[in-house]
């Protein structure tokens, strides 16, 4: 049964985009993946495992992975790398002790040979919160500039009041069809 | 907990010392028996057989001695079956013996027994004074847990007190890195001042030269400008001039146009007379001209009927011409015929007669037509008098406006006029305003310049102008001096000449007068000689008289000469005196040069001080730069210092993690000991269950259940070999099941290791580093039982390796005797911890949904799955098989073993 409908959704049905969210914990994945999904701001529990959702924006299907970030579990991230479309990365603007582990996690990540052709998307969460280190700062603590033969953007967003989420949607859809 | 065990032991002590008695006495006897029955009785058969059959070298001879002593054994036997024959009668009497022999032997057995309970009540003693010593041991156990758990206590509260400091420590730090920042960013900013202080001070230097240089170059364009400025206020002058002409010009234009005015206004009159005249003619002439037309029109019409008139006489003269000729004619003819003829004449004539009536008739219709025309005509005339009349007015009436105009044009150029006299007064205001203005602005510019000169020039030119003026004295005074020296030379000189030629003429005369002395003497002795010629000498003598005189007059002159010399003597003295005059002056006005030169010399050392303070404050300025840069340099260097310090903090941050590690491991030890303190409370617990259980066991008759509880220390020596003979089956499966689970336990802990290991990284290190401290803990297991347990619980987080493990669960059976509550209670606690884990919570949560999830969602978690359950290549190829096969439609189903190895339960169907 499950091989026939998955079957005619790959005879029928446009390819889904894989997408992973990814982070430190607390960074706002959680509530990020399900604002793009319902739109709503949900309550969230710290995420020990992972989200799927299918997120529908413009025509395009994007299969959506948040991993859980917690330290114990960021290991397991790498199992889900392959056939990656693009990432987004998530950092919580607001925590400036844990960016540099944030970095290491985001170079580590990069380094991997099945992401090598995936876009990726950085999203300096919580920007609604007053002192919170702006795009460039975050973009400079990441060390995206350093970034070589890979496409990316960072946006500033704020997962609670749905700012920013449009914005690198639409960057990141135009982005694939272009890729594609 | 052992206290209260304590207390119930003593309870139950005090309740039923009997049962514990006979209690004992029972558990003491199979004791005894399996320590008879292992130790002294079976070696006789075992020991004679276990050499034979282990040595085989030395089994040759024993056989060859055995067969000896076999075949005499055989001939002893022999022997002895006949003996024994005789032996059998003997022992069927001794038998009866026997029998009375076992009554006594019944009564020593019964002395034996009272002895064994005497040593049973010895060994009892000997027992609660062991368990005493177990109480006490407990106790010092017990203790040394209090003191352990006060350690851990402590342990812990200095854990936290480190981990405050840590706290603390990251805080200052990070304070500190704030402060460094500051203070980088402060001595960055000051740097930056400073820079710019520098930058501002050495433009302000380069600016105050460049004024300077302005200022100079300023000067030339200032004098420039008064050049400028003065050749405007000339050309402006001459504009002025030009203006003053133009307005004369224009003054006299305007009178010229006065004049012209008059004269146009004269013409004016004059043409307007003129025109008036002409208008007359014009009229005159119109009406001469119509009174000609009419009297060439009359005349014309006096011809035309003149000509009619003579036209129709000639015609009436041609008809009486005919009839004439008729009558000359008809004369010849009858008189028939003549009347006839006349007849005819006069019918003609009557006709014509007629006609002339009619003619008449048309002729006074045709004047009275004209007489009516006419008189039309003389009323159009009139009506036209009256019209040109009219318009005579109108044009009076225009002629008047005319006038009226041309006044006011007069007066429009009037007014032109004096307005453009009052622009020209205006224009000459102006002027003479701008001329004001720029002979103000000359004048201040002159004054400025004036001004600027005499600031810039004052001094220098003040004291050149002294100089000069005192160097031209000077000079003045020197070319006076001089020409007065020269004067004076020349005149001592001079004098001197005539002084040389005056000695020259003394010497001349005191040669002549010598000269004469020798004459006079010549003479004389010729007088003595020519006293006889003194006659002819008399006038000879009257010639000396005169030389005489002529001496006199000499020695006149002499004495005048003197006086000139004297004189000139005089005259040199005072020469001289005023040459000394001169002298002094000079030498005043040497000084006054030196004072001079020594004044200029102070105003040079004035401008040079002033120039070496400027060179000084130039120099400041350069120390001042030098002493910025030093600061610079030191601010670098406080920035290097920093930046050093930033590395430190740097190395401060490794220290920290380092520290941050140490603390991850010390807290994962921590949890450890925890965990640790949970399970031997656990034990403990299980131990007094173990306890109560045994006490409860003790009223039961069966035996062999408490005896490992009481006695494990022997169990733990005896090892897995003899655990079977002490325990039925399920008990085994269970303790292999425990084992079992422990060692699943272990593969996830390995498992869970193995990604970390993957990583590499140091912030995982809790697992590497925790290691040798549950190992440390292992040799406590040989020795305590209760550390065994321990062991076991504490080796699932250890990671520990496999022979440990084997040991472990070759132990695990020798754990509670009261296996299935102390079993629940350990699987609970297990699950418990396991619960906490996020590890295992990240599994449970990853394998449910790879459980859960379609077959082609659950493909995508293959490699999560396999990787957190460590499985091998072969199994995670062996899953995507098969649920790609689950997937498709057709393809082989993946070869899944079979029998033992089987990885599937076979279809029920």
């Amino acid at each position: 049964m499950g091989g026939l409908l998955s079957y005619f959704s790959g005879l029928f049905g446009s390819k889904e985009r894989r997408i992973l969210i990814l982070g430190l914990d607390g960074a706002g994945k959680t509530t990020i993946l399900y604002r793009l999904q319902v739109g709503e701001v949900v309550t969230t529990i710290p995420t020990i495992g992972f989200n799927v959702e299918t997120v529908t924006y413009k025509n395009l299907k994007f299969q959506v992975w948040d991993l859980g970030g917690q330290t114990s579990i960021r290991p397991y991230w790498r199992c889900y790398y392959s056939n990656t479309d693009a990432i987004i990365y998530v950092v919580d603007s607001m925590d400036r002790d844990r960016i540099g582990i944030s970095k290491q996690e985001l170079v580590s990540m990069l380094e991997e040979d099945e992401l090598k052709k995936s876009v990726l998307v950085v999203f300096a969460n919580k920007q609604d919160i007053e002192g919170a280190m702006t795009v460039t700062e975050v973009a400079n603590a990441l060390g995206l500039p350093a970034l070589k033969n890979r496409k990316y953007q960072i946006f500033k967003t704020s997962a609670i009041k749905g700012e920013g989420l449009d914005e690198a949607m639409e960057w990141l859809s135009n982005t694939l069809i272009q890729n594609k | 907990m052992f206290a209260k065990l304590k207390k119930k032991i003593e309870t139950d002590d005090a309740a039923s010392p009997g049962k514990i008695g006979r209690a004992e006495s029972v558990t003491s006897l199979p004791r005894a028996g399996s320590t008879q029955f292992l130790g002294p009785s079976p070696p006789c058969s075992v020991t004679s057989e276990n050499p034979s059959m282990k040595d085989v070298t030395t089994a040759n001879d024993e056989t060859a001695r055995l067969l000896l002593r076999k075949t005499e054994q055989c001939k002893k036997l022999e022997g002895n079956i006949s003996d024994l024959a005789a032996l059998i009668k003997d022992k069927s009497k001794t038998i009866e013996k026997l029998e009375s022999t076992i009554k006594q032997q019944e009564e020593v057995t019964n002395k034996k027994l009272q002895e064994q309970k005497e040593e049973f009540q010895k060994y009892r003693d000997k027992l609660v004074e062991g368990y005493q010593e177990d109480k006490l041991k407990l106790d010092q156990e017990k203790n040394e847990l209090k003191a352990r758990l006060t350690e851990a206590e402590s342990y812990k509260t200095r854990f936290f007190k480190k981990e405050e400091e840590n706290d603390e420590f990251e805080d200052l730090a990070t304070q500190e890195l704030a402060k460094i920042k500051h203070l980088l960013i402060n001595t960055e900013q000051a740097l930056t001042a400073c820079q710019a202080e520098l930058e501002s001070k050495t433009r302000q230097c380069q600016a105050a030269e460049s004024q300077v240089e302005k200022l100079t170059d300023e000067l030339g364009p200032l004098r420039q400008k008064v050049s400028s400025v003065e050749a405007d206020n000339v050309k402006l002058k001459e504009e002025v001039n030009e203006r003053s002409e133009l307005v004369m010009m224009l003054t006299k234009e305007k009178a010229a146009f006065d004049k012209r005015l008059d004269e146009l206004n004269r013409d004016m009159t004059k043409k307007l007379s003129e025109v008036s005249r002409l208008e007359e003619q014009l009229s005159d002439l119109d009406n001469e001209h119509k009174t000609h037309l009419r009297n060439s029109d009359i005349q014309r019409n006096k011809s035309s009927k003149l000509l009619e008139e003579k036209d129709e006489h000639i015609e009436t003269l041609q008809e009486r011409v005919r009839t004439l000729e008729q009558r000359v004619s008809n004369s010849t003819l009858s008189g028939d015929d003549r009347t006839a003829a006349l007849e005819a004449e006069r019918a003609k004539l009557e006709e014509k007669l007629s006609e002339a009536r009619q003619q008449l008739v048309e002729v006074k219709s045709t004047w009275s037509d004209k007489i009516t025309h006419l008189e039309h005509q003389i009323s159009h005339l009139n009506t036209k008098i009256v019209e040109d009349s009219e318009e005579l007015v109108a044009s009076q009436k225009n002629s008047e406006q005319m006038r009226e105009k041309f006044h006011k044009q007069i007066e429009d150029l009037r007014e032109k006029l004096e307005e453009a006299e009052k622009r020209a007064f205006e224009n000459l205001e102006v002027s003479s305003s701008k001329d004001t203005q720029y002979g103000k602005q000359i004048q201040s510019l002159e004054h400025e310049v004036n001004t600027q000169k005499l600031k810039a020039m004052d001094n220098e030119t003040q004291l050149r102008a002294k100089i000069s003026l005192l160097e031209t004295e000077l000079s003045e005074l020197e070319k006076a001096r001089q020409a007065e020296a020269s004067e004076a030379r020349s005149k001592v000189v001079h004098f001197e000449d005539e002084a040389a030629r005056f000695l020259e003429k003394e010497f001349k005369f005191e040669e002549q007068s010598r000269a004469l002395d020798g004459k006079i003497s010549q003479l004389q002795e010729e007088i003595a000689k020519k006293e006889k010629e003194i006659a002819s000498l008399k006038q000879q003598v009257r010639e000396l008289g005169s030389a005489q005189d002529h001496i006199l007059t000499l020695e006149g002159s002499m004495a005048d000469a003197e006086k000139r010399r004297n004189e000139f003597e005089k005259h040199l003295r005072v020469s001289e005196s005023e040459k000394e005059n001169l002298l002094e002056r000079n030498a005043d006005l040497l000084q006054q040069i030196q004072s001079l030169k020594l004044s200029h010399a102070d105003n040079k050392k004035e401008l040079e001080r002033v120039i070496d303070l400027k060179t000084q404050t130039i120099e400041s300025l350069q120390k001042a730069e030098v002493a910025m840069r030093q600061r610079l340099d030191a601010l670098e260097r406080q920035i290097d210092q920093n930046e050093i310090v930033k590395v430190e903090s740097g190395l401060y941050s490794e220290r920290i993690d380092e520290m941050s590690a140490t603390i991850a491991t010390q807290q994962a030890q921590l949890t450890e000991k925890n965990r640790l303190l949970k399970k031997q409370e656990q034990t403990l617990k299980d131990l007094r269950v173990t306890l109560q259980r045994e006490l409860k066991v003790q009223a039961l008759p069966n035996d062999e259940a408490p005896e490992p509880s009481l006695n494990s220390a022997q169990s733990t020596t005896t090892g897995r070999a003899s655990s079977p003979g002490f325990y039925n089956s399920s008990s085994s499966s269970l303790s292999s099941s425990i084992s079992q689970q422990h060692q699943n336990h272990h593969n996830i802990y390995q498992h869970h290791h193995h990604p970390h290991s993957n990583m590499n990284q140091s912030n995982y290190g809790h697992g590497n580093s925790s290691s040798p401290s549950s190992q440390s803990f292992h040799p406590s297991s040989s020795t305590n039982p209760s550390a065994a347990v321990l062991a076991v619980q504490s080796s699932a987080p250890a990671y520990s390796g496999s022979s440990t493990m084997v040991s472990l669960t070759a132990q695990s059976p020798s754990v509670p005797s009261g296996a299935q509550d102390s079993l629940t209670v350990h699987t609970t606690s297990v699950k418990r911890d396991l619960d906490k884990d996020v590890n295992f919570m990240y599994l449970k949560h990853v394998v449910l949904k790879f459980m859960l999830s379609r077959e082609a969602e659950a493909i995508q978690l293959i490699k999560a799955v396999s990787m957190l359950l460590n499985f091998t290549q072969q199994e995670q190829q062996l899953i995507k098989d098969t649920l790609e096969w689950k997937m498709s439609w057709f393809g082989h189903r993946p070869p899944l073993g079979k029998g033992q190895k089987a990885k599937v339960i076979p279809p029920t169907l």
